[in-house]
Parts: C-alpha cells; sequence; structure tokens
C-alpha cells in the first residue's frame, strides 16, 4: 500500500487495542446454543470479540454528513423509544409504526434488550460515560428498527440473517462468529435454503446504506416502502422462501 | 511501513479528508504582519491550514484514560470560564487563580477570543454541532491557560513560542507556519536568543504531557507549581533570557 499522509498515521498511534478474549466468546456461545432465547450471551460474545469495532464505526459516523450532530447530540435512542408519547406520534404506515407493532407482535419492549445486555456485559463497561460506549449502545438500541426494515423475523432463521447483515454493517467479530454458526449447524429439510438465506443477508448488508449512520429520529416518521428504498434495501427473497414452520427448526 | 489491520485502514479511509487552502493562508499571513494584533487573522490561518489535525488528536483524546467522558461530557469550556461564580471558587496558588490575574493584567477575556475566532472563520464551521469542531473549540478556550501553564508572556515572542508549543501539541500547521514566520523575521539585537526560546518551546511541548488531554475543570484547582511538575512542564529559561524590554522587538 502507498505510504499515508503524516495525519493519518497519527490516527493509527493512538488506537485503544482492545484484544479480543475467544475463550470468554467461545464458553457463551455455547451456552447460546444450549438456550437459544438467552439473548445475554450474545451480548457476551459481541463484547468479546469486538476489538476496535466501535471505534472505528464511530470514527466512520463523525465523517457522514449528519453523524457530526448526531455524535454529538449523542442521545440515548433506548430513551428515546421507550417514551410512550414519541410512539404514539409515529404515522401510520412510517417504520415506527412497524416498529412499534414488531414489539406488541412479538412481546418485545426496548427495555428488555437493555436488561439482557446489562447480563452479558459488566455494567461498567457498558454504561460508560464514552462516545465509543454510546455508539455500541446505539446499535444495541436499533436491534428491532433494524428487524422492521430488513423484513426478518424473530425465529432462529431470522435472527441468524440479521446478524449475518449487522456484520456487515459494523463488523462486529462477534456478529460473525454467532452467523458463521448458525450457518454451519443448519440442518434438515430446508438446510440449503437456510443457507442461502444467510448468504443473501450478508449480501444485502453489503449493499444497502451504512445503517448506524442514518438519524432515526427522522427515519421512524418515514414511510417503511420508501426508507427501504433509499436505504437500498432489496426484498429478503431467501428468507422468505423458507417455510415459515420451517424457520426455528433448521438451525436448533 | 508496515501493513495496516484491516480495521485501521478502514479508519483511515472514513477520516474527513480536509484539505489544506494555501492562498487564503498566505493572505491572513500578510494581513497578520501588517497588524500583529489582529488575532482573527491567526484563526484564518490555522483554519486554512490544519487539515486533519483536529480529527486526529479527537481520536487520540479518546484512547487517554479521562479523554473517553471528557469528549462524552462535551462541555463547552468557555461556557465555564466566563461563569463568575465558578471562577471565584479557584483556591489561592492554583492554575485557576493565576489564569484569572492573567486575564485581569492583560485586560482580556474569554469572549474577547471567541469574537476573535468568530471574524477568521466562517460561524457555520466554527459553531458546528460536531466532536471535531468541539475539540477545536476547546483548543481555543484553553490558550490562556497554556500561557500560564507554559509561562509565556502575551508579547510578541511569547505568543510565538506558544504557537511552536502548541504546535507539538496539536500538529496544526497553521501554527508550525506562524512559529516558522516569527523565526525567520527575527531579527535586532536579541534576534539569536529568540530563535533559540522558539526552539525551547518546541522541545518543551515534546517533553511535557499532551495537554489537550487534561481535564481542565479539575486542572484549573491545582496548585499552579504542582500542576507544571505533573505535566513535566519545565522552566523557559531561553524565554526568560530574553530581555522582557526586547521581547516585543525581536519578531515584530
Amino acid at each position: 500500500m502507498t505510504a499515508l499522509a503524516p495525519a493519518s498515521t497519527r490516527t493509527v498511534e493512538p488506537r485503544r487495542h482492545r484484544t479480543r478474549d475467544w475463550g470468554r466468546a467461545v464458553r457463551a456461545f455455547q451456552r447460546l446454543m444450549a438456550d437459544k432465547e438467552d439473548t445475554s450471551q450474545v451480548f457476551a460474545i459481541m463484547h468479546a470479540l469486538d476489538g476496535d469495532a466501535c471505534k472505528v464505526d464511530y470514527v466512520r459516523l463523525l465523517a457522514t454528513p449528519d453523524g457530526g450532530r448526531i455524535a454529538y447530540q449523542r442521545l440515548e435512542l433506548s430513551e428515546k423509544l421507550m417514551d410512550d408519547a414519541w410512539r404514539a406520534s409515529f404515522p401510520p404506515g412510517s417504520v415506527g409504526a412497524a416498529y412499534a407493532n414488531f414489539l406488541a407482535t412479538e412481546h418485545l419492549s426496548a427495555a428488555g434488550m437493555i436488561d439482557e445486555s446489562h447480563k452479558g456485559i459488566p455494567p461498567e463497561e457498558l454504561d460508560r460515560f464514552h462516545p465509543y460506549a454510546w455508539f455500541f449502545r446505539r446499535v444495541r438500541d436499533l436491534h428491532d428498527v433494524w428487524h422492521v426494515l430488513t423484513g426478518y423475523g424473530r425465529d432462529a432463521l431470522g435472527e441468524m440473517c440479521l446478524v449475518a447483515f449487522s456484520f456487515q454493517e459494523t463488523h462486529g467479530l462477534g456478529w460473525a462468529l454467532i452467523a458463521g454458526g448458525g450457518f454451519l449447524r443448519a440442518h434438515g429439510p430446508a438446510a440449503g435454503k437456510a443457507r442461502k438465506a444467510i448468504l443473501e443477508a450478508r449480501r444485502r448488508g453489503k449493499r444497502a446504506a451504512w445503517l448506524p449512520g442514518e438519524d432515526y429520529e427522522k427515519l421512524l416518521f418515514e414511510p417503511l416502502e420508501d426508507a427501504r428504498r433509499r436505504l437500498g434495501l432489496t426484498p429478503p427473497v431467501a428468507y422468505e422462501a423458507v417455510p415459515a414452520d420451517l424457520r426455528n427448526l433448521t438451525i436448533i | 511501513m508496515t501493513e495496516l489491520s484491516p480495521a485501521t485502514s478502514r479508519l483511515v479511509r472514513h477520516s474527513r479528508r480536509r484539505g489544506r487552502d494555501w492562498k487564503g493562508a498566505l493572505s491572513a499571513v500578510r494581513k497578520l504582519i501588517a497588524d500583529k494584533e489582529d488575532t482573527a487573522q491567526v484563526y484564518a490561518i490555522m483554519h486554512a491550514l490544519n487539515g486533519n489535525a483536529y480529527e486526529v488528536d479527537y481520536v487520540r483524546l479518546l484512547a487517554t484514560p479521562d479523554g473517553g467522558r471528557i469528549a462524552y461530557e462535551r462541555v463547552e469550556l468557555a461556557d465555564r470560564l466566563v461563569d463568575e461564580a465558578w471562577r471565584a471558587t479557584f483556591p489561592p496558588g492554583s492554575v485557576g487563580e493565576a489564569y484569572l490575574a492573567f486575564l485581569e493584567t492583560e485586560h482580556i477575556s474569554v469572549q474577547g477570543l471567541i469574537d476573535e475566532s468568530h471574524k477568521g472563520i466562517p460561524p457555520a464551521e466554527l459553531d458546528q454541532e460536531h466532536p471535531y469542531v468541539w475539540f477545536f473549540r476547546r483548543f481555543r478556550d484553553i490558550h490562556d491557560i497554556l500561557h500560564v501553564l507554559t509561562g509565556y508572556g502575551r508579547d510578541a515572542l511569547g505568543e510565538t513560542c506558544l504557537l511552536a508549543f502548541s504546535y507539538q501539541e496539536t500538529h496544526d500547521l497553521g501554527r508550525a507556519v506562524m512559529a516558522y514566520g516569527g523565526y525567520l523575521r527575527a531579527h535586532g539585537p536579541a534576534k539569536a536568543q529568540a530563535r533559540k526560546a522558539i526552539n525551547e518551546a518546541r522541545r518543551r511541548a515534546r517533553h511535557a504531557a499532551w495537554l489537550p488531554g487534561e481535564d481542565f475543570e479539575t486542572l484549573l484547582f491545582e496548585p499552579l507549581d504542582a500542576a507544571r511538575a505533573r505535566l513535566r512542564l519545565t522552566p523557559p529559561l531561553a524565554y526568560d533570557a530574553v530581555p522582557a524590554e526586547l521581547r516585543n522587538l525581536t519578531t515584530v
């Protein structure tokens, strides 16, 4: 590669070297395979394998047109998403309305996600007053919004697909480990189709806009179809081709 | 140089590349030479030439032990420094008290510095809600605290020394241009001594702690001598050796 400008080489120097803790990751992965509903293990895996992903993404955010303002205001999205009055203001057909509907039908809440993340990651790391930790919390809070945007359900295959999609968006290695594990464990009559769906998810993530850089206070008010088109989110054809009754069976 | 890890090269690629405006810098330098008191030109020069310097410094700040919290809280130091009630709490012998005495004897104020910076940099740039720009404002606001810590006066030579010092701390090329201009223009009986002082300033900064990473809300309450010792700020021997009455003459 070509020599870097002095300014760029200096950027490289003061990196916060976060090493990857593979032992912890593997143990958490085994616990996750034993109990698929134990979301806290997902956070433990991500935390163990994240490395510098959040840092790189945060710097990337600052380079986007809206990202500087978003980072400066550093809104905690979970607080907004738990605000019932704000959620009630989502217009019909909007991303926000679909999101609220998704939470209601799946019996989920933004608070539930936060609790799981606290079980997987020590609070002094997760709740830190640090821009990188803020960015991590932001991606956590966006997970269910991404379910709605990408069209992946909460079944085991849908989660795997979203994890593969998220790896492409954030490059957190934990996501790749989980998606790769799901890919290898696919079995039963729809194994081939499920693997196709996971590969498609990664491809969609590559082609789509960079979702962590979006302004969600606006995006949630956008009509769902318009938002998908603007963000380059094509329909999840391979995922939808897997029969609904097999989506949970193929991975677990 | 060695191959960069993928994460790091992504970091470098996403840095916001700001080109340098040499033409704008040159015309500002001419205006500054014509009127040394025109501080607005100092800001115009820095704005034209700083490129990615403050971006790199911001990422560096996030890697320091306190820096993440400082960046997350992103206090506008100017707002604190104009707060009379807060200023009144600086204990005797502290950095803060010496700072107030400096402002008083030199008849300067924080607001004055802010006004000058607005004359040199368009407000759409300077007042942006952006972490990088916040960092730039922060460094602007601590300028007079750096005068106190380093021991450089507000005479022409002292300002030139502080520019050389702060170039070494920020790597803002605009500061190097001004410091080097002062070095070249040194003349009169104390010419050699003045040049020695400028070289010494750069050396002191190299030896000192990284001041932009300090928590100034705490630092201002520290005893001045203890703070200088902790920050490895040696006495400005070469600067002090220049007779006080010649300090304004040699570089103007």
